[in-house]
């Protein structure tokens, strides 16, 4: 590519003036120190959304509340007015069926549901049943029923019919060594590991690809028309981090790249780490964080803005778990945003998210997208009147390693990769009445896995959610 | 499940009853139960919505509100352009641009642009309504783009159009656009049938619409029909699987769309309809017993690139399934892929990121997409005015229809001093462009400071500019429905009543 | 007139299990306890719960009460249906004997991806109006090529073995152990599991569906068939 191509090809996602009119950042958190128990509370507050369509427009349960919260009153309310009152308002709507599905609101709110939303409500368990189901335990964790599921998720296909015979004629114990045995041969297969596999799959969200953009060239893959940089290192980088128990914290702290060999010919694949991977990278080892320092992210997402507002917002999303431009994950810092690019973020409306993303970019402004050849590195001279600390979680931190540190360690991080992997199998999010599985199963991977994703699929396979038809 | 006493309770009897409604029980009486309660639209005159999704930030001062450099009293550092370069018709408040280049930023690759051809053509069809929007996010500003930022529960406008009118269609609502234009919307409550279909491939699509066509040596389709009704209404309901997992919202939805919707896109023999491909020896037809729609030809010679060019593709399909009444309203979008003819040889069909390689080369990436929208959206209006609609009353399709040139949001106001070419980043300052003859046309709605570049509002009912006022994404999806006559009643729109 | 010869075949169930067909059994078979049930109903002889005010509910097995079913999507289908029907995975189904099926034509309503060009990096939440359309041509793709290997190389047959044809290209007993064997055979290859006596005698019946229909290749076309009413069973389609 010639050097003089330093144009700005440019998805630059930079969130800017989200128009939020009082909606206030405090509410979830007064909601979860009202209902610290609540599903909806463990392992970070409910979205703006659980109260707003969008804001400052409620949905059914956020008028109940509204109209409970000092009616009378003119409004907008001071932040004091709301913070005192707020606790009263929840209260009070609580015994209120906001959406009409027969259950009210407290009620939801101990269940995990959501108040605002008809079809969402308590599940009525009819287990156990008036008798046993021949050809699914639906009350009990069915391992054939498993066994079949984790070939399909895990291998990609279905067992044998003969396969699933010796398994159905095994004993309980042996039955569940089988399973788990079946497990660690579909972690270590190509539809798991390899190029276009599962986890390459699971990668897309977080990399956003984009072909014409992609430099290296491969036998019958060359590279786009346009070479910036080459997203194939991501992918590679964070299979790594998936597979073999390596720490899945890595997808965001590692200081070392992985390159993908074999997969070809039968031949499996392999991700070899390396401190070094030739010209593709430009970021130096101690500045390194994951897959957020990749020469393809910071062109994708820092390209030629001064503050990168897209870059932390992609991986608040991507690896926390957190949509800003869906109200969710706002914890404010006090006099934030200071506005340094004179976008105009300190407008009331404006604040409100940009409080917490603005503090939450700062640490990468002091990375080049595109516009110091050869692209993608780090600079502390970058941006100079940006400060590089920020805050991240609610934490201060003095760079971007420091921010991939705090986020890998949150229990946000936890939760996210949990969720990843739950979306994957179950097809849905978590259903109320799994929270509690879902809880546990992210803390163990958290502690008793130290992060590791093979263990935690072991947990997630020996689950009711998984396992019980 | 039922409970001790053997007894449904209230959840289970709704979720049941949801089953069987959604084509559950497998019969004819669930194929009608779930169009019961459309047929409230189906006298409706339906009007059709083509969406053309403009990804990346197309500057309306780019086109229908350029700014000439003798109006603005700071000419060189906002972006204004030569008065020369810009046309508008004599007592018209639209303008266009049409400009040339040597290269588009760092391509080196000549390009030429033409707006104003559509302009002359089109005047009177043409409204354009300010808009300053919520999010810089291309994601987000996209749907917002599509949803009156959610305004109505969350329905995007083409379920609202495909609500309204597209009960009787086989597919109401086709997508082939990418990123927050083809999400969904959030209203659960919208008919299932509103729903958008996403089309990645709009040449080989059609082949998607009969179970049968198109495959050579195969038993007779009164055989492949009779084979479905046995696995429909006795195989499948009887096995352990179906009777355990009956209550999967998952099946409901594939009972429904095996039985109701296969039905309703085969009978109409779609795949004859909708190939717009020419039988040749590369892709030969008439060897799988399929023959290219009547009106393929025709399609073609609108869209010559249609081969390589998958907006032009998109847009040929597009005008098939409106003008064959499969469709009540269709979104195309070129993609943010590079697209160029010959190489560096060639032309520039597609410049990377399309609008958003404005970062870069603002002029270039905006001339090169709006010429290129337009000229799609032109061939539309062509193809669509020479089709009859009704007989009675001699309307064409077009009569019937809008193109609404759907954008995240606009770009940086400024440039450097007197710079020709120059970078923008996102603003959410901007307008949207809507064609149709249901519009009353020939009209801006706001205005431009030519001092500053930024739009300013206009009073939603009496259409009256309004400097000091800003209007929201509502404004904009509520006056599309009115004009599109969507029953809005219990919606909570602004009354926007200034597009008509 | 071919709906009307559908129901036809239900006669020829009693015959079907009253002639032993299969020498296996044929997988689990709801068993009918009688007695109180799990949760304390009183249950009929078969199976049926007896409600106190002497009601009856018929016999029916618990459901589940999550119904969680996910569609296969479009790697795992393919994939699948490699397996079952002995191809290589892009042998399985081309549009046009061209373009493949799963990757080219249908992939986005089939639950995949196009993650480098159009930006599309999550599959679809729902199956689409086209999906089970989809799903039928490369079922009757795949299936007509098995068919055709099965009856031309008898030799090396995978599903349709051992059929013996009369010369007018019909099945020359439809009541053979090497249609029911080849019935099974769909059954394990799909479903994983065996054909229950219901299903075998559905199929065989729907012979008579076929010969009526004036097929001049009634054995091909009713073996391509019943191919086709397996592999695009829900139960084949969804886990």
């Amino acid at each position: 590519m010639p050097h003089g191509w330093m144009f700005a090809v440019s998805t630059l996602l930079t969130l800017g003036w989200v128009s939020i009119a009082d909606a206030k950042p405090v509410g979830p958190t007064i909601f979860c120190e009202e209902y610290p128990a609540a599903p909806v509370c463990q392992g970070g507050a409910p979205a703006c959304t659980f109260c707003h369509t969008a804001p400052p427009d409620r949905n059914p349960y956020g008028q109940t509340i509204e109209a409970s919260l000092l009616p009378g009153t003119t409004r907008p309310l001071s932040t004091t007015q709301y913070r005192s009152n707020l606790p009263a308002a929840l209260r009070a709507a609580e015994r209120i069926d906001a959406d009409g599905d027969g259950f009210n609101s407290g009620d939801e709110i101990a269940a995990g549901t959501k108040p605002h939303d008809g079809l969402s409500f308590p599940s009525t368990s009819g287990c156990p049943p008036f008798r046993r189901n021949p050809d699914y335990d639906v009350c009990f964790y069915d391992r054939a029923y498993a066994f079949r599921k984790v070939n399909l998720d895990f291998c990609g296909r279905s067992p044998t019919f003969e396969d699933l015979e010796l398994f159905r004629a095994l004993g309980e114990t042996e039955q569940e060594t089988a399973l788990h045995a079946r497990l660690d041969e579909c972690l270590k297969s190509e539809n798991w590991r390899g190029k276009e596999g599962v986890l390459w799959s699971l990668a897309h969200r977080k990399i956003k690809p984009l072909k014409a953009i992609r430099s290296g060239s491969y036998p019958g893959d060359p590279a786009g028309e346009i070479p910036l940089a080459n997203y194939y290192d991501d992918y590679a980088l964070f299979v790594y981090t998936q597979i073999d128990n390596n720490d899945a914290r890595h997808a965001l702290t590692g200081d070392y790249f992985v390159v993908r060999q074999g997969g070809t010919s039968g031949e499996p694949t392999r991700y070899v780490k390396q401190t070094n991977i030739g010209f593709s990278q430009s970021v130096l080892q101690n500045r390194r964080a994951g897959l957020i320092t990749t020469k393809w992210y910071l062109v994708l997402n820092v390209m030629f803005t001064d503050l990168p507002r897209t870059a932390a917002a992609q991986a608040y999303r991507a690896f926390l778990g957190m949509d800003i431009a869906k109200l969710e994950g706002l914890r404010p810092v006090d006099d934030e945003p200071v506005d340094y690019d004179g976008k105009g973020v300190q407008a009331p409306f404006c604040s409100q998210c940009h409080s917490t993303l603005d503090p939450l970019t700062y640490p990468f402004a002091k990375y080049h997208g595109l516009t110091n050849f050869p692209f993608g590195s780090y600079d502390a001279n970058r941006q100079r009147n940006v400060p590089e600390a920020g805050v991240v979680l609610g934490q201060p931190v003095r760079d971007l390693v420091e921010w991939a540190q705090v986020a890998a360690n949150s229990d946000e991080f936890a939760k996210a990769t949990l969720m990843d992997y739950w979306k994957l199998v179950m097809g849905e999010a978590p259903r109320p009445e799994e929270l509690t599985e879902f809880t546990a199963l992210w803390r163990r991977f958290k502690n008793e896995n130290s992060h590791g994703v093979e263990r935690m699929l072991h947990d997630l396979v020996r689950s009711e959610a998984y396992g019980v038809p | 499940m039922m409970n001790k006493l053997g007894r449904l309770n209230r959840r289970q009897l709704m979720k049941s009853v949801g089953v069987a409604a959604a084509g559950g029980s497998l019969g004819l009486g669930s194929m009608l139960a779930s169009r019961r309660g459309l047929a409230q639209n189906q006298e409706k005159k339906p009007r059709f919505l083509i969406v053309i999704a403009a990804g990346g930030g197309a500057s309306i001062i780019d086109s229908f509100l350029a700014i000439p450099r003798s109006l603005s009293a700071n000419p060189g550092t906002i972006h204004t352009l030569p008065d020369d370069a810009i046309f508008s018709p004599e007592g018209s408040p639209l303008r266009a641009v049409d400009q040339s280049g040597s290269e588009a930023g760092a391509i080196p690759i000549a390009w030429s642009a033409n707006q104003s051809n559509f302009l002359r053509k089109n005047v009177n069809d043409i409204l354009v309504a300010t808009c300053t929007g919520t999010s810089v996010n291309h994601n987000v500003a996209q749907r917002r783009s599509l949803t009156g930022n959610e305004i109505w529960k969350g329905r995007t406008l083409q379920e609202c159009v495909a609500a309204e009118y597209g009960a009787t269609f086989p597919v109401p609502n086709v997508n082939m656009a990418g990123q927050g234009y083809s999400e969904r919307g959030y209203d659960r409550d919208l008919p299932d049938f509103a729903v958008h279909e996403p089309v990645a491939g709009a040449s080989v699509w059609p082949l998607g619409l009969d179970g049968a066509l198109g495959i050579n040596d195969l038993p007779s389709k009164e055989l492949i029909v009779a084979a479905r009704e046995l696995r429909n209404q006795r195989l499948d309901p009887n096995t352990a699987f179906y009777r355990t997992f009956k209550g999967s919202k998952n099946l409901a939805i594939w009972e429904k769309q095996r039985t109701v919707n296969q039905s309703s896109l085969e009978a109409g023999e779609l795949i004859k309809k909708l190939i717009f491909l020419e039988d040749s020896q590369s892709i030969p037809l008439s060897e799988y017993g399929l023959t290219p729609s009547p009106d393929a030809a025709a399609v073609r010679e609108k869209f010559p690139r249609y081969a390589s060019d998958p907006f032009q593709a998109q847009a040929a399909l597009a005008f098939l399934l409106l003008k064959n009444r499969v469709t009540t309203t269709v979104t195309i979008g070129p993609s943010f892929d590079v697209l160029l003819s010959n190489g560096l040889q060639g032309e520039i069909y597609n410049p990377p990121l399309a609008f958003d390689y404005s970062h870069n080369a603002h002029r270039a990436s905006q001339a090169i997409m709006w010429s290129r929208l337009l000229a799609a959206a032109d061939g539309l209006i062509d193809l669509l005015k020479a089709q009859e609609f009704d007989a009675s009353t001699g309307e064409s399709f077009w009569d019937r229809s809008m193109i609404y040139i759907a954008t995240e949001f606009g770009r940086d106001k400024t440039r450097g001093n007197n710079a020709n070419e120059f970078g923008t980043g996102h603003h959410l300052n901007n307008g949207f462009a809507i064609i149709s003859p249901m519009v009353r046309g020939n009209r801006v709605l706001g205005g431009v400071n030519y001092n500053t570049g930024l739009t300013y509002g206009w009073n939603p009912t009496t259409g009256e500019p309004v400097p000091e006022e800003e209007m929201a994404e509502r404004y904009i999806f509520s006056g599309i429905l009115h004009a599109l006559g969507v029953d809005t009643s219990g919606a909570d729109l602004p009354n926007v009543t200034a597009f008509v | 007139m071919f709906r009307d010869q559908l129901y036809l075949h239900a006669a020829l169930l009693t015959a079907a299990l009253g002639m032993g067909c299969l020498a296996e059994p044929v997988g689990p078979v709801p068993g009918a306890d009688g007695g109180t049930g799990l949760d304390g109903s009183l249950l009929g002889p078969d199976g049926s719960i007896v409600l106190p005010d002497g009601g009856v509910v018929e016999n029916q097995i618990p459901e589940s009460e999550k119904a969680r079913v996910q569609f296969k999507r479009q790697r795992r289908l393919r994939a699948d249906f490699a397996a079952a029907l002995g191809f290589s995975a892009d042998e399985v189904c081309k549009e046009l004997d061209r373009f493949d099926c799963f990757v080219t034509v249908h992939n986005i309503s089939l639950g995949g991806v196009d993650a480098y060009n159009l930006g599309i990096f999550e599959p679809l939440e729902e199956t689409t109006k086209t999906t089970p359309i989809a799903m039928e041509r490369i079922a009757l793709t795949g299936c007509r090529n098995r068919v055709d290997l099965d009856l031309d190389t008898p030799e090396s047959a995978l599903i349709f073995k051992n059929l013996a044809m009369d010369a007018s290209g019909g099945l020359a007993d439809v009541n053979a152990a090497s249609v029911d064997d080849a019935i099974d055979a769909l059954y394990k290859r799909f479903a994983l599991r065996r054909a229950n006596p219901e299903e075998i005698a559905e199929l065989r019946g729907f012979y008579e569906t076929v010969t009526a229909s004036g097929d001049t290749k009634a054995a091909r076309s009713w073996a391509i068939l019943a191919c086709f009413m397996v592999s695009t069973s829900v139960e084949s389609l969804f886990y």
